[in-house]
């Protein structure tokens, strides 16, 4: 509780006091994602304080979306963001998410395989340091070349794919499935095992049906969900 | 139930250069695929499977809850299904609601009546529906071909009722019911498509993996800016959300 500093001497409010110390032990890092803080009476009795002061200063804090509490357990600090995104405009609208992204990462392989010769990239989008979600992307077809002079350009994934179809229309499958984490999936999201996923295959096709690629992007659910308005 | 105990023939080969718990995915994939839609199907017990073809139980534990997990098998009362049921809702398609969505798979879809009653005020608390004096609950079971495919908790402001306890749950539709009788058009819907672990007496009555995580649709139902009602669907693990869209340059 030591990060929690109240000066009774001083023309300041106790809510604001412990709010500024606890936002500041958060910045100091001090506070990590998830740390249990302490319970309304404890500080109460601690400072000799009312509970009133306290529970304003944790709800205020709870607006600001920095704290969370679950009931029957006590109130933790929670710094990953929470969003929702509108189905529709998943990959129908530019930078749905990357526009909010701090950090965005890119690495490719090739399979040569007879049957399934691909190019397989990777992305990995963080936001405010916890990853936000995790793609991996497969070309198929004999346009590999076109693909790689792409690659070394700063595109949206949208624009990319409607480039590589010779900026004709393409159509774009989805499906969102459910998935419980495994281990691989703990290391990508920053989540514990059996934690909730999104899974969603998208598959994307030019005019005649042909694909062009496939996407499969994992998304932690428990920060993540999609919105539809009817 | 038209069940069939179901004769699994593995070929597994100790020397091939692939993992034996691999074998068993692949085959088991192969063989589930080109299984006929019209009737569930019972594995037999690990024990004797692993007997029959000489691998060793926990390689085919291990796996089954692999195939488990990717929507293959089902584990239900301590036996294994063979899971062909694949639900693909498109929410902005031609298929808005869930019953169609079902039917037009071609299953055999039947709907039944869990539970309902008036909420205590505590429970109404938990909710946070207390824009509704008092609140109605419903729970409805949605199966196709008889395996439990969405469980339906809905929440309606009990005041549009006279006898709600008495109302016929089972042959009417709430929907018509509100709008014959009290005239209300539930115009706009706000839907929040989750992935949750569902708590644990959901997933038995879904006949889920305890721990599994499912797609849990959550509906906010509006006559104008009024709640009229409140719905959480919780899927079995193999329904699916499917969405197609054309992106022009």
């Amino acid at each position: 509780m030591y990060y929690i500093q109240i000066d009774k001497s001083i023309r300041k409010s106790y809510v604001q006091q412990i709010v500024t110390s606890i936002e500041q032990a958060i910045y100091d890092k001090i506070l990590k994602d998830q740390d249990q803080l302490p319970t309304v009476s404890e500080i109460s009795s601690f400072f000799e304080i009312s509970d009133i002061a306290v529970r304003m200063a944790y709800q205020d804090l709870q607006k600001k979306n920095l704290i969370h509490s679950i009931k029957g357990k006590g109130t933790f600090v929670s710094l990953r963001p929470y969003r929702t995104i509108p189905l529709k405009t998943f990959y129908d609208q530019k930078h749905y998410l990357l526009d909010s992204t701090d950090s965005f990462f890119r690495r490719w392989l090739y399979t040569n395989k007879e049957k399934d010769a691909h190019l397989l990239i990777k992305l990995h989008a963080t936001l405010n340091g916890f990853p936000i979600y995790h793609q991996k992307i497969k070309f198929y077809r004999n346009n590999l070349d076109q693909v790689k002079s792409l690659l070394t350009e700063h595109i949206h994934i949208r624009d990319f794919f409607i480039r590589l179809n010779h900026g004709e229309e393409i159509v774009i499958d989805n499906l969102f499935s459910p998935k419980s984490a495994d281990l691989l999936d703990v290391s990508l999201l920053q989540i514990k095992v059996k934690d909730p996923v999104h899974k969603i295959v998208t598959k994307v096709y030019n005019k005649n049906h042909e694909q062009i690629a496939e996407v499969e992007t994992l998304m932690p659910a428990k920060y993540i969900s999609f919105e539809v308005l009817l | 139930m038209n069940k069939k105990l179901f004769n699994l023939n593995l070929n597994i080969d100790h020397r091939k250069k692939d993992s034996i718990h691999k074998q068993i995915i692949d085959q088991m994939k192969e063989i589930i695929s080109h299984q006929s839609f019209n009737q569930v199907l019972e594995l037999e017990s690990i024990e004797s499977i692993s007997k029959q073809n000489h691998i060793d139980s926990k390689e085919i534990k291990q796996a089954f809850n692999d195939l488990i997990q990717e929507g293959y098998l089902i584990y239900t009362n301590q036996t294994y299904f063979i899971n062909r049921i694949h639900l693909y809702h498109d929410f902005y398609g031609s298929i808005v609601s869930l019953y169609d969505a079902i039917k037009y798979t071609g299953y055999d879809v039947s709907m039944k009546v869990m539970d309902y009653k008036i909420l205590s005020k505590s429970q109404q608390d938990k909710l946070n529906l207390n824009m509704f004096k008092q609140v109605l609950f419903v729970r409805k079971l949605y199966l196709a071909n008889e395996m439990p495919i969405i469980l339906l908790d809905a929440y309606y402001d009990a005041k549009y009722f006279d006898q709600p306890l008495k109302f016929d749950f089972e042959h009417n539709a709430i929907f018509k019911y509100l709008e014959d009788t009290h005239h209300i058009k539930m115009d706009n819907s706000k839907r929040l498509i989750e992935v949750i672990t569902p708590p644990k007496d959901i997933q038995k009555i879904l006949s889920n993996p305890l721990d599994s995580a499912t797609i849990c649709v959550k509906a906010h139902t509006y006559q104008g800016n009024e709640l009229i009602e409140y719905g959480c669907g919780y899927a079995s693990i193999n329904y699916s959300i499917y969405l197609k869209t054309v992106i022009k340059p």
